[in-house]
C-alpha cells in the first residue's frame, strides 16, 4: 500500500497541512480551532483525503507528522495538571528556592509570575546519594509507600520526583516513580526525563514534564483515536520526531515544536546551503537561530524563568515584529518594542488605532502596496500610517526620516539578537547564509544582511508553510546523556567506549523504525574545574582525538586553548536518528534571465513571486510580493530564482 | 530632535552586544565557581576619559563603581597598547579586596579611544585566617592588594607582578585561569570594537559614545524633573562591625535642586573598627543604583545617568572610608544598607515606587581548608511594594549572583549541604507581604575555617505603608550535635562532621 506523509502546523490561525503523495508536494490551510486543535486537524485531514480521492488504511497508510502547541498552551495559561514534588528531605523546596538570581535587575517591585505549583505540594523523602553516586541513606520502600498513599489521598494526578545526584544513581527515584504508579499517580523521575549534573534544573525539567505530560497525553489520545488507522509522529523541541506512544510520556519534549519545524523547514528551504542563520519574523516577535549542517540544540532554554533542560533548538526570541510601537523615552532616544500593537488595535494602517509601529514605517515608505496586504484581503490606509508617524516626530522631523528611523532602529534590534546567536558562539556570521521566512522578514532581510557582513540571502518558497514542510521532512531521533564525571574516579577511553555502545543499543530499542540507524555520538569535555562543557566527537575508541578537537573548538570558540591544561570528561551524548525522508522538489519551471511577464506596475518595480519563473533575476530596487508577505531588494541587491522557486539574494 | 537621535538605540545595541560577548567569554572559561557558575563578575566599555558607556548587566555594585578604577589608572599608569592592567585597591578605585579588575585599551590606529574592563569576584586574594571575607580591622589583613600594575603585555601574562598574590592564596592554578579568564573576556572587547570601528567607522562610532551619555544624562534629568524638592531624611542601621561597634547609623537626606539630585550622606557614623567601611565608589554605586531602578529599563547604565546625582559624604565616615580601614563587608553588606536609607528617604518622595526593606544582606559564607576556598552569597526575601508582594528566596539590590548547584557544590569541595529550603516563617505581613528568606546549612567533611559575614540578624528589614517588617536572620555551629547560636560575623572552626547553618532575613510587608 503506498504511504501517504501529512505534515501538520497548528498556528494561532490558521492550521497548516503538507503532504507528498506519488512523488508531489501538496499544500492545504484550514482555520486553527484553538479551544480543541483536533477539530481543525481532522477538518483537514478529510478535505485533503476527499482531494487525492483515498481512503486512510485502504488505498493508501497514512502518516501524520504533527507539531503541537497544546504543552505550550497548557504552560502560559496554567492550566497542566495539579502536581506533587517529591524531593530529597531537606532539598524539597528546589521549585521555589530555584538558582536565587532575580530575572530583573533594575525592578524594585518585580511581578510574581503565577506559580506551577504551591509550597505545601512540595513532599520531603528521607534519602541521600552522595557526589560518586554512593548511597548515603539508603530509601525505605515503607516510607515510599506511606507517602504514596497519602498524595493520592491528597488527589494528586501527576507527581514529579528529583533526588540529588540521581544522574549518577537513579535507584531511589525509580523506587519513588514504581511507589507512586502502584498508588495510581502518573509519576516521573528526573534522572530519566533529564540525565545530567544540576539538581534544580533537572527538577524543572521533571515538574514541567508531570505538570503538562497529562494534558499532552489526553490530546494525543483523542486525536489517535479520531485519525484511526493513522500512523501519528510527533516533531520534538530538538528538531527531531517522535512516535506517538513516547509523546505521551514526555511533554516536556514538545515544548517548541511548532519553532523547531520552523527551523528545519528553512533549512529544507535553502537550497543546500549548510551555513544558515534562521530569521523569522512575525508579528509580534523575531525568532533567530544559527543552523551548520543541522540545527544547533541546547540545553538552556527557558520559559517563563523555567529551564527546560531537555534539548531545544537554539532559537533566540526578541519582541520586535510588524506590530511593534514605535516612541521617543525620556531620554529623547527612539525606541522600538517589545510593546507591539497586536492584531487589535493592530498598526495605525489598519483603521482602529493610531500607534506608530514597523508595518506602519514600510507602508509610509511604500514598502507594502496598499490593495496587496495579505493578498489584497485587508485593506490599509497608507495615510493613516503617514499621520502617526507624523504625530510620534512632533512635527520635529520629516515623518519619511523617522519612517527610516524606525525602520533602522528595529533592524538594529534584530541585527543584536542575530550577533548573539553567531559571534557570540564564535561564530562568523559573514560566512553564512540569512535564510528569511515569516510574514514580515523580507523586509528585512537585505539591510539585516548588509549590516552583519553577509553575501547571500534566501527567502525560500512557500515562507508561510515552512514549519509544515519542516516536519514532513524531519527524521525519528532519541537523544540520551550518560554522566560519567564522579567525585574521585577518572574516565578512560574504554570505559567511556562501553558506555557509548551501550547508549546506541539503548536509543535504537526505543525507535520506532530500526532500519538505517545513525548514531551520532559526543563526547563532553571541559578543562578541569571549568564549566563550559564542550561536545566533541567521540568514535567510541579514541578519546586522544576527541581531547584534540576539544582544543581546537576551544581555541574558535574563546580564542585559546591550553593544551598543557588536563581535560575532564563530564558525559556522553548520543542522538540516534533514522534517515530523514527526501522532500520531492518544489520545481518551477525554467524562464529566462528576464523577469518582465512578473512586472506588476509602479516607478519601484513590483513583482508578483507567483509568476516569477526560474533563472529570473531581479535587481534592486525591487519590491517582490506574495500573499504572505514582501521581500524588499534594495539598490545594493539582487534576487536570482533558484530551480525550487527559492530566491536567492546577492547582497553587493 | 536630529537623525543622530535616530542613532541611540543602534549604538546602545551595539556597545552592549560587546559587553555581553565579553562576559560570555569570561563565564565560559572561568575555573572559579563563584565565577562560572554564580556569575559573581560584570563587564563594561569605557570613553578614553575612563567614563562608562556601555555595560552587560550583572552585579549592580560592580557598575557604577568600575568608573573610579578606570579614572584613576588612566591618572596614574594608562596600560600600553598591548598591555592590560590589574588592581583590587579599594583606596584606588577597587571596591573591596576579592574583586579584581583587568582593564584593557581600545585602540583607532595608534590612539586610544576607549577602555573595556571586567570585575571579577575571586574566593580567595589570602588574608588572615578566615580567608578574605572575614572579620579585619586593616586592608592588609584582608588580603593581597594589587595596585594598579601591568599583568599582560604582547599576549604573555606578567609573573612577577603576580608572584606575591600567587604565593599568598590557596589555589593559585584556580586564581590564574580565572585571570586568564579576565584577560580573554578582555580580548573578546577589544575584537569586536575593532570590527565595530572597521563597519561603522571610527568619528561616528566615538560620536556616538558621546551620544550616548547625553541620552542617559536628559533622561536621568526629567525623572529628577518629576521629584519633590525635599529633603527627605531617613536613617538606617548596621547590626555591627564584627568587633566592638553596634547600631552604626547610616544618615542620609535627599533633596532636588533643579535637574540635579543632592544625596547628602552628612551625619554618617564615622568608619568602623571591623571590615564594614564602604569606600566612596561602593556609595556612588548604590545611588546610582536606586535611581537607575526609578528610571526605568531600557535606557542604557552609562556615565551620564550619574551626572545630575551629587553624592556627598565626608571622608572617613562609613560610607567614605579612609585608608587604611578595613572594607571587604563595606561592598556587600553596607552597599546594601546604603540603599535601604536611600529607599526610606525615597519612600517619602515617591510612596508609589518604592518597596519595604529588603533581605538587606547578602548573607555571604566562606570557607577554606588546607587546599582550597569557596565562597558564597545566600538569598533572603524581597521586600513588599505597592505593586505586589515581594519575591522569595532571590537576592537583591546589589547582587544578583546565582546560588552554587548542591551537586557541582559537592562535587568540587569537601562539604556536604545538609538543609537547602525556603524559610517559611520569615516574611514581613502586609497587604503585599515580604518574600521569605532560606534555610542553608553545610556540614565539613575535612577540618576547615568558616566565616560569616551577614546583616539584619539584630535589626529587621523595615516593612512600609503599615507592613510588618521581614524576620531577621540567624546563623548557627552544630559540633557534636549540639546547636550554638553564632553572632552574625565572624570565623569557626569546624571539624568533619561539624555543620554551619543560616537562615537568612525574609522582605519587609508593604500596606
Amino acid at each position: 500500500m503506498p504511504i501517504l506523509y501529512l505534515g501538520i502546523d497548528v498556528g494561532g490561525t490558521f492550521t497548516d497541512l503538507t503532504w507528498i503523495h506519488r512523488g508531489e508536494l501538496g499544500i492545504h490551510k484550514v482555520p486553527s480551532t484553538p479551544s480543541a486543535p483536533e477539530q481543525g486537524i481532522l477538518r483537514g485531514v478529510r478535505e485533503i483525503l476527499e482531494k487525492l480521492g483515498l481512503r486512510a488504511g485502504v488505498d493508501c497508510e497514512l502518516h501524520v507528522i504533527h507539531g503541537s502547541t497544546v504543552a505550550t498552551n497548557a504552560f502560559l495559561e496554567r492550566k497542566g495538571v495539579r502536581v506533587a514534588f517529591v524531593g530529597t528531605e531537606g532539598h524539597h523546596h528546589l521549585p521555589f528556592t530555584r538558582r536565587q538570581a532575580r530575572a530583573r535587575l533594575y525592578d524594585l517591585n518585580p511581578a510574581t509570575p503565577p506559580p506551577i505549583l504551591e509550597i505545601g505540594d512540595c513532599h520531603p523523602m528521607r534519602e541521600r546519594v552522595g557526589a560518586s553516586g554512593e548511597v548515603l541513606t539508603p530509601i525505605d520502600d515503607g516510607d515510599l509507600a506511606r507517602l504514596a498513599r497519602r498524595l493520592r489521598g491528597e488527589g494528586y494526578r501527576s507527581a514529579a520526583v528529583t533526588f540529588l545526584f540521581s544522574h549518577l544513581e537513579g535507584a531511589h527515584e525509580a523506587a519513588a516513580v514504581r511507589a507512586l504508579e502502584a498508588e495510581g499517580i502518573e509519576a516521573f523521575a528526573s534522572h530519566e526525563v533529564l540525565p545530567r549534573a544540576g539538581e534544580f534544573e533537572r527538577a524543572s525539567a521533571t515538574l514541567l514534564n508531570a505538570y503538562l505530560t497529562p494534558i499532552v497525553g489526553q490530546y494525543l489520545d483523542r486525536l489517535v483515536k479520531e485519525l484511526q488507522p493513522a500512523v501519528l509522529h510527533i516533531m520534538k523541541s530538538s528538531g527531531g520526531l517522535m512516535p506517538v506512544e513516547v509523546a505521551r510520556r514526555a511533554g516536556i519534549h514538545t515544548i517548541l515544536s511548532g519553532p523547531a519545524g520552523g527551523v528545519t523547514g528553512a533549512q529544507r528551504g535553502a537550497c543546500g546551503r549548510r551555513r544558515i542563520l534562521a530569521f523569522d519574523m512575525g508579528g509580534t516577535s523575531t525568532d533567530v537561530s544559527l543552523l551548520e549542517g543541522r540545527p544547533v540544540t541546547t540545553h538552556g532554554y527557558q520559559i517563563e524563568g523555567w529551564p527546560v533542560g531537555v534539548p531545544v533548538i537554539d532559537i533566540l526570541t526578541i519582541g520586535a515584529g510588524g506590530g511593534s510601537i514605535a516612541r521617543f523615552d525620556r531620554g529623547g532616544s527612539l525606541r522600538v518594542g517589545p510593546e507591539s500593537a497586536g492584531a487589535d488595535p493592530g498598526p495605525a494602517c489598519y483603521g482602529k488605532g493610531w500607534a506608530p509601529t514597523v508595518t506602519d514605517a514600510h507602508v509610509a515608505l511604500g514598502h507594502i502596496p496598499p490593495g496587496r496586504f495579505l493578498g489584497g484581503r485587508m485593506a490599509i490606509d497608507r495615510e493613516r500610517s503617514i499621520e502617526a508617524i507624523r504625530r510620534l516626530s512632533n512635527d520635529s522631523l520629516a515623518w519619511e526620516a523617522l519612517a527610516d528611523g524606525i525602520l533602522e532602529v528595529v533592524r538594529s534590534n534584530m541585527a543584536r539578537a542575530l550577533r548573539s546567536v553567531s559571534v557570540g558562539r564564535g561564530k562568523d556570521p559573514s560566512r553564512f547564509s540569512l535564510v528569511s521566512f515569516g510574514g514580515s522578514g523580507g523586509l528585512h532581510v537585505f539591510p539585516l544582511a548588509r549590516a552583519l557582513g553577509i553575501r547571500e540571502v534566501i527567502v525560500p518558497r512557500a515562507p508561510g508553510v515552512l514549519s509544515a514542510l519542516g516536519m514532513l521532512g524531519a527524521a525519528e531521533t532519541v537523544e540520551t546523556e550518560v554522566t560519567l564525571a564522579r567525585k574521585g574516579r577518572a574516565v578512560d577511553a574504554r570505559s567511556a567506549g562501553k558506555a557509548a555502545r551501550e547508549a546506541c543499543v539503548r536509543n535504537e530499542e526505543r525507535l520506532a523504525s530500526r532500519r538505517k540507524v545513525q548514531h551520532r555520538v559526543e563526547i563532553c569535555l571541559r578543562y578541569q574545574g571549568r564549566n563550559e562543557e564542550l561536545a566533541v566527537p567521540f568514535d567510541g575508541k579514541d578519546l586522544a582525538a576527541s581531547r584534540a578537537s576539544f582544543h581546537k573548538q576551544h581555541e574558535q570558540l574563546f580564542g585559546y586553548s591550553q593544551p598543557d591544561e588536563p581535560i575532564e570528561v563530564v558525559s556522553l551524548r548520543v542522538v540516534s536518528r533514522t534517515p530523514p525522508r527526501r522532500l520531492p522538489a518544489l520545481a518551477l519551471e525554467e524562464g529566462g534571465t528576464s523577469p518582465e511577464a512578473a512586472r506588476i506596475r509602479g516607478e519601484t518595480p513590483l513583482y508578483d513571486r507567483g509568476m516569477l519563473r526560474a533563472g529570473n533575476v531581479v535587481r534592486g530596487p525591487a519590491l517582490v510580493i506574495e500573499d504572505t508577505g514582501t521581500t524588499l531588494v534594495p539598490e545594493y541587491g539582487s534576487l536570482t530564482v533558484a530551480g525550487d522557486g527559492a530566491l536567492i539574494g546577492e547582497v553587493r | 530632535m536630529s537623525h543622530e537621535a535616530l542613532e541611540i538605540t543602534i549604538f546602545d545595541n551595539l556597545f552592549s552586544s560587546i559587553c555581553e560577548q565579553m562576559g560570555e567569554s569570561l563565564r565560559r572559561t572561568a575555573r572559579s565557581v563563584n565565577i562560572k557558575d554564580r556569575l559573581d563578575f560584570s563587564t563594561a566599555l569605557f570613553d578614553a576619559r575612563g567614563e562608562l558607556i556601555a555595560q552587560a548587566a550583572h552585579i549592580p555594585v560592580h557598575l557604577g563603581s568600575m568608573a573610579f578604577a578606570l579614572k584613576n589608572i588612566l591618572g596614574h599608569a594608562p596600560p600600553g597598547p598591548d598591555e592590560m592592567v590589574l588592581t583590587n585597591d579599594p583606596y584606588r578605585g577597587g571596591t573591596h579586596l576579592p574583586d579584581l579588575t583587568m582593564i584593557a585599551p581600545l585602540m583607532n590606529g595608534k590612539r586610544v579611544v576607549g577602555y573595556v574592563a571586567n570585575r571579577a569576584h575571586h574566593a580567595d586574594v589570602g588574608g588572615g585566617e578566615g580567608g578574605s571575607m572575614a572579620v579585619a580591622s586593616r586592608l592588609e589583613d584582608e588580603g593581597v592588594v594589587i595596585a594598579p600594575v601591568v599583568v599582560f603585555r604582547k599576549a604573555k601574562l606578567l609573573e612577577p607582578p603576580l608572584a606575591h598574590f600567587f604565593s599568598q592564596v590557596a589555589d593559585p592554578a584556580e586564581r590564574r585561569a580565572d585571570l586568564m579568564a579576565q584577560i580573554a573576556a578582555n580580548r573578546t572587547g577589544q575584537r569586536a570594537f575593532a570590527e565595530l570601528l572597521q563597519s561603522s567607522g571610527a568619528a561616528r562610532t566615538l560620536e556616538r559614545m558621546q551620544d550616548l551619555k547625553d541620552y542617559a544624562r536628559r533622561a536621568m534629568e526629567a525623572l529628577v524633573e518629576t521629584l519633590p524638592a525635599g529633603p527627605f531624611h531617613f536613617v538606617d542601621y548596621m547590626d555591627d562591625d564584627g568587633m566592638e561597634g553596634r547600631d552604626i547609623p547610616i544618615q542620609v537626606a535627599v533633596s532636588r535642586h533643579g535637574k540635579r539630585m543632592r544625596i547628602d550622606f552628612t551625619g554618617t557614623s564615622p568608619q568602623a573598627p571591623g571590615n564594614v567601611n564602604a569606600v566612596m565608589p561602593v556609595t556612588v554605586a548604590a545611588a546610582f543604583y536606586v535611581f537607575r531602578c526609578l528610571l526605568g529599563d531600557d535606557i542604557p547604565s552609562n556615565a551620564g545617568c550619574l551626572e545630575p546625582l551629587e553624592v556627598v559624604a565626608p571622608e572617613g565616615t562609613l560610607v567614605n572610608a579612609r585608608y587604611p580601614a578595613a572594607v571587604a563587608a563595606g561592598n556587600v553588606e553596607t552597599a546594601q544598607r546604603i540603599v535601604d536609607a536611600l529607599l526610606g528617604a525615597m519612600a517619602q518622595a515617591c510612596p508609589d515606587l518604592i518597596p519595604a526593606a529588603s533581605c538587606g544582606s547578602m548573607n555571604n559564607l566562606s570557607f577554606r581548608t588546607a587546599t582550597t576556598a569557596y565562597y558564597e552569597t545566600v538569598a533572603g526575601g524581597l521586600g513588599g511594594g505597592p505593586r505586589g508582594p515581594g519575591l522569595d528566596a532571590v537576592h537583591s539590590h546589589m547582587t544578583n549572583t546565582r546560588n552554587t548547584p548542591v551537586e557541582a557544590l559537592e562535587l568540587g569541595y569537601p562539604v556536604r549541604v545538609t538543609r537547602y529550603l525556603l524559610r517559611q516563617d520569615s516574611s514581613g505581613a502586609g497587604r503585599h507581604p515580604g518574600g521569605e528568606g532560606v534555610t542553608r546549612e553545610i556540614e565539613a567533611l575535612e577540618p576547615m575555617e568558616v566565616s560569616f559575614l551577614t546583616e539584619r540578624r539584630r535589626r529587621a528589614p523595615w516593612g512600609l505603608a503599615g507592613g510588618s517588617p521581614g524576620g531577621t536572620g540567624r546563623n548557627f555551629v552544630t559540633r557534636g550535635g549540639k546547636v550554638t547560636p553564632v553572632p552574625g560575623k565572624g570565623t569557626h572552626h569546624l571539624e568533619p562532621g561539624d555543620r554551619i547553618a543560616q537562615e537568612t532575613p525574609g522582605g519587609g510587608g508593604w500596606g
